[in-house]
């Protein structure tokens, strides 16, 4: 059994391995390796839930077996685990379930592309879940960033190419933070390694020293992370991304990218600076906060959307906002929900997004004029003219003119892809929070978490913003969903859905079901690793 | 043995989904699919009433937080009531429905969905009856504004969208504040199941905020039965069809609303705990509100459907008079109310819709003389109206009297103020409802305009409503045992 404690070194060496074989592979092939190797991370992930969950304990993994402090460090314990293969899972849902859409928006030479940032990315992630090491969490920072700022850019039009400079310059301003925060950390402190950092903080905290530094190191390294997935003021990137790229890639963007952030932030409270100094800093009640103001600011604007996508893209601040409100509660319990909201979200919102690119297969195309194409060419941004190859562009264009994701257009898809339109039906009772549905549950523990705050105006605070957050989103999906199914006068076009992209969205569906009804199981599992952080 | 609960629960759900799947079935085999199902289905409510059963644990999330079912006196009597009214509401509909359909000149199908979500909302009501503990409540509680969602859009007309967009913000905008003091019941939990005199423990929150989490739940919840100001989606919603109207905004939707009110009240925080606090005022003074609101408006309005929508909206609130007035008769009174309106208003709104249907006459200035036309129509509806008003022996007069001397029992200012309200209603009740009455008896002047060419209704139409007529009647003389026992359960 001890042979397992290496699965989380290897799931990220597996996924790495898959994108650096990736690289020298045609678009096929490289797409069923990177079937492949997602696969096999859910599997070692699944593994080590099941082992740390039988044993109920954590472990911490040397690299290469040199102790700290020149070693490199994982930790994996439940809530790792649990998110780890939360995280895989969804990854292999989507580039399985997306795979039509990565084929018809890439050009085929360079479809490899795809699965390289894709191996990128789950490693990333992966490692962000299981470090144990400030300055590896840097440095797999970086790479996320890259890896979405590629997803983004994939698609080379110029919309895309400028919302991915968009989504760089404020990703760089987080990771700049971030940087300064560890730095002035190890400077104060002299560790990288978690736990030594948090011995030398409470050792810190007895004698009274470097009370300032110590909070501007948590300000910095907050407020970094914040940016970088989104937090209500700095969510000024994520429509633009989530909209202009394509519909695969703004799965994964939505669904996880941002999501590796936030695991580490909590980790960092708990395991670096001690939940302790963090509530006496303040800091938790700005990002409470700001929490708050994202649930509703989010969903104001998605009120006055006319596109499903960004429409989905300000749900997705507002859901951001959620997650960071019960992180800024500052309990455990708040701290799991927070984390079942993560998961809610990250399970739901691809679903979404892949729901909206079957439903939008089917709306009335519209073609461009012969000018607006000439002016596409034309476009200083777009890389292809520079570099000529026009065949290419043409093809993007083509895409950006047949899916319309316009809510004039949408109208009766429902009877035209009955399967994408019950799937965003699903959805969005889950984004809302219908019972039985994942949201359900995760708001049912973010409304219990805050009965056990101790202050009586953090507990209005929530209760009053959920029911009204709710409420602004019964009105933007519903109207959505009605569109759907409202009369057409469009001819009925039979639509039939590749066998993967079913597949996936099934699976995404039962998930939701899952998560909704056995929420109790998995904040057991989430309560109990939170614990063994300390 | 209690997994029998379920069948009526599920059953019905899960007949109409399939149903979903048929779309060609004409009007003959439409009644072979649905008739025995509903029937089947309201028998096993019935002999279920009779069982004494455990409650039934469907899944244990934790702690408190379970899906449970179970049967009680308020659950037998709503669900039995359900049970009595689904089918010849039912009947009513094939008729209506199919008539709808060449107007509007729909393919079969659109009726079937009709019929097969009419089914699914069955279940769902009785599954709201048997929730045994606030999460199943609240579970079934959005449930149903979810499964009737789709029948108020049915027509599928500008107007119709806008009416139900309107129906689902305030449906689940109501649940979400209901949500609120759902949590605080969750967490202050004691028992495990619904029980009479409330199941919180009434320390664990501070009083103030316990009490306005009540009042919370109050106004979402009462969302459902069209608390002032939260009920102009009730009016926006007559322009669903008429079964629609019948059953489901004067019956089982809104009443739904009134039940979880009366379990939050009285099973729930408990009458004890809330008798004389601030939330039993601020109540009180919302329901007062919604009831001169609602007659008032109900002289007002001139269409037929939205008169009676209005009216609606003030009877509901005599139920919820009857729950704040927090006293074991309360209750009684506030269950009676519960039935004895469901019989009259689905019984008015019915002929109403002949009215509508079959002579193409919404407003009341054209009901002039109608009477000869449609003489035993009309005479139901005279029936209804007069109980309605509280005209003695009616069964309105006997759950208005209990209604009165539970306000009175109180032997508070405030409650007898209430009183006077009520009274007032009353009088207006007269006069909407017997005023129509008047005209298509005895018209003021001769009425020239030609309608539509009359279609005489069938058997399936009229059928339900004498059916309705005769349970008003036989109630009014021999309402005695279901006091009783109304007062047996409410004595705890």
């Amino acid at each position: 059994m001890e042979f397992i404690k290496n699965f989380p070194f290897f799931s990220i060496m597996v996924a790495m391995l898959g994108a650096v074989v990736c690289s020298v592979l045609k678009g096929r092939a490289a797409k069923y390796v990177s079937f492949f190797a997602t696969g096999v991370i859910f599997l070692l992930s699944l593994s080590t839930l099941v082992y740390t969950c039988v044993t109920e304990s954590s472990f911490v993994y040397w690299m290469g077996h040199f102790p700290a402090p020149w070693g490199n460090e994982i930790r994996a314990g439940q809530t790792e685990c649990m998110t780890a293969t939360a995280f895989s899972f969804i990854i292999l849902l989507i580039i399985v379930g997306g795979a039509r859409y990565t084929e018809r928006a890439t050009d085929r030479s360079k479809q490899n592309y795809f699965y390289i940032l894709t191996g990128l990315l789950t490693g990333a992630l992966l490692a962000l879940v299981y470090t144990n090491d400030l300055f590896t969490a840097y440095v797999f920072i970086e790479i996320n960033t890259i890896a979405a700022c590629g997803f983004i850019m994939i698609r080379r039009t110029g919309k895309s190419i400028a919302s991915a400079i968009q989504y760089m310059t404020m990703s760089l301003l987080g990771s700049g933070l971030v940087l300064i925060g560890i730095t002035l950390l190890y400077t104060i402190t002299g560790h990288l390694l978690m736990e030594n950092i948090h011995d030398s903080i409470k050792a810190l905290g007895a004698s009274g020293e470097y009370r300032v530094p110590l909070l501007v190191v948590i300000g910095l390294i907050t407020v970094g992370l914040a940016i970088k997935s989104g937090l209500y003021p700095f969510h000024m990137w994520i429509p633009d991304a989530y909209s202009h790229s394509f519909p695969t890639s703004s799965a994964l963007l939505s669904g996880l990218a941002s999501k590796g952030y936030i695991f580490l932030l909590i980790k960092i409270y708990y395991r670096v600076i001690g939940v302790d100094s963090i509530l006496g800093s303040h800091v938790l009640t700005i990002v409470f906060i700001c929490g708050l103001i994202a649930m509703l600011m989010g969903s104001v604007h998605a009120l006055g959307q006319n596109d499903i996508r960004r429409m989905c893209a300000f749900c997705s601040v507002s859901h951001i906002g959620y997650i960071f409100m019960c992180i800024g509660l500052g309990t455990e319990a708040g701290m799991s929900a927070a984390l079942l909201h993560l998961y809610m979200h990250a399970f739901t919102k691809p679903m979404l997004f892949l729901a909206m690119a079957g439903i939008a297969s089917v709306s009335p195309k519209h073609e461009l004029s012969a000018e607006q194409k000439e002016e596409a060419k034309k476009d200083p941004l777009s890389l292809e003219s520079q570099s000529g190859e026009g065949v290419f562009t043409a093809t993007t264009i083509e895409l950006d003119a047949f899916d319309s994701y316009k809510y004039k257009d949408i109208k009766g898809a429902g009877k035209r892809n009955p399967f994408a339109a019950f799937t965003f039906l699903v959805g969005s009772f889950s984004m809302v929070g219908i019972p039985l549905f994942a949201g359900f549950s995760s708001k049912l523990y973010i409304a219990m978490a805050a009965t056990g705050t101790e202050s009586g105006i953090k507990f209005w605070a929530v209760m009053l913003t959920l029911a009204l957050s709710t409420i602004l989103m019964v009105g933007y999906f519903f109207r959505v969903v009605i569109r759907l199914y409202q009369d057409s006068d469009l001819a009925l076009v039979e639509k039939r859905n590749r066998p993967e992209y079913i597949f996936s969205l099934s699976l995404f569906i039962a998930a939701n079901v899952f998560i909704g009804l056995f929420s109790g199981y998995i904040i057991q599992i989430l309560e109990s690793g939170i614990k063994m952080f300390g | 043995m209690n997994y029998l609960l379920l069948f009526p629960v599920l059953f019905p759900v899960i007949y109409g989904v399939v149903s979903l799947r048929f779309k060609n079935m004409d009007r003959r085999k439409r009644k072979l699919f649905f008739l025995p199902a509903l029937c089947l289905n309201s028998t096993v409510v019935f002999v279920l009433a009779f069982l004494d059963l455990e409650p039934l644990d469907l899944a244990v999330f934790a702690n408190h937080i379970r899906l449970s079912l179970f049967l009680d006196g308020p659950a037998r009597l709503f669900s039995c009531m359900v049970a009595v009214l689904w089918i010849p509401a039912t009947i009513y509909a094939f008729s209506y429905m199919e008539h709808e359909r060449e107007h509007l000149s729909k393919d079969a199908g659109w009726v079937n969905s009709f019929f097969a979500f009419y089914i699914m909302t069955y279940g769902v009501t009785v599954g709201l009856a048997y929730s045994a503990n606030p999460l199943t409540m609240y579970i079934f509680f959005e449930a149903l504004s979810l499964v009737t969602f789709p029948l108020v859009i049915h027509i599928r007309d500008h107007k119709s969208i806008k009416a139900a967009r309107k129906y689902l913000k305030y449906m689940l905008g109501g649940a979400a504040f209901g949500f609120i003091s759902l949590i605080c019941v969750l967490i202050a939990q004691e028992g495990e199941y619904f029980a009479f005199g409330g199941i919180i423990d009434v320390n664990a929150f501070p009083r103030n905020l316990l009490l306005f989490t009540f009042v919370c739940g109050f106004c979402g919840f009462g969302v459902k039965t069209a608390l002032f100001p939260f009920g102009s989606w009730l009016i926006s919603a007559s322009v669903a069809v008429t079964p629609v109207t019948a059953l489901l905004h004067a019956v089982a939707v809104v009443k739904g609303g009134a039940f979880v009110l009366i379990r939050l009240t009285y099973y729930g925080y408990g009458t004890d705990y809330l008798k004389g606090s601030w939330a039993h005022y601020v109540c009180l003074f919302l329901v007062c509100a919604t009831i001169l609101y609602g007659s008032t408006m109900a002289v007002r309005e001139t269409h037929l459907k939205r008169r009676l929508a209005y009216s609606t909206m003030a009877n509901l609130s005599y139920v919820l008079l009857g729950v704040c007035s927090m006293s074991g008769l309360g209750l009684c009174a506030a269950l009676l109310h519960m039935v004895y309106h469901a019989f009259m208003k689905i019984n008015s709104f019915f002929c109403v819709g002949v009215v509508m249907q079959r002579e193409g006459r919404s407003f009341v200035d054209e009901c002039n003389g109608i009477g000869k036309r449609l003489p035993w129509v009309m005479a139901f509806f005279t029936v209804s109206g007069l109980a309605l008003t509280g005209i003695p022996p009616f069964i309105g007069f006997i759950s208005k009297w209990t209604i009165a001397s539970a306000l009175v029992e109180t032997a508070n200012p405030a409650f007898y103020a209430a009183v006077g309200v009520f009274m007032y209603s009353a009088f207006c009740t007269a006069i909407y409802m017997l005023s129509l009455a008047t005209r298509a008896w005895f018209p003021p002047k001769a009425n020239t305009v030609v309608y539509l060419e009359a279609r005489k209704p069938d058997f399936e139409m009229w059928g339900p409503l004498a059916f309705f007529t005769l349970v008003i009647i036989i109630l009014s003389f021999t309402s005695t045992p279901l006091v009783n026992a109304l007062m047996a359960l409410a004595a705890g």
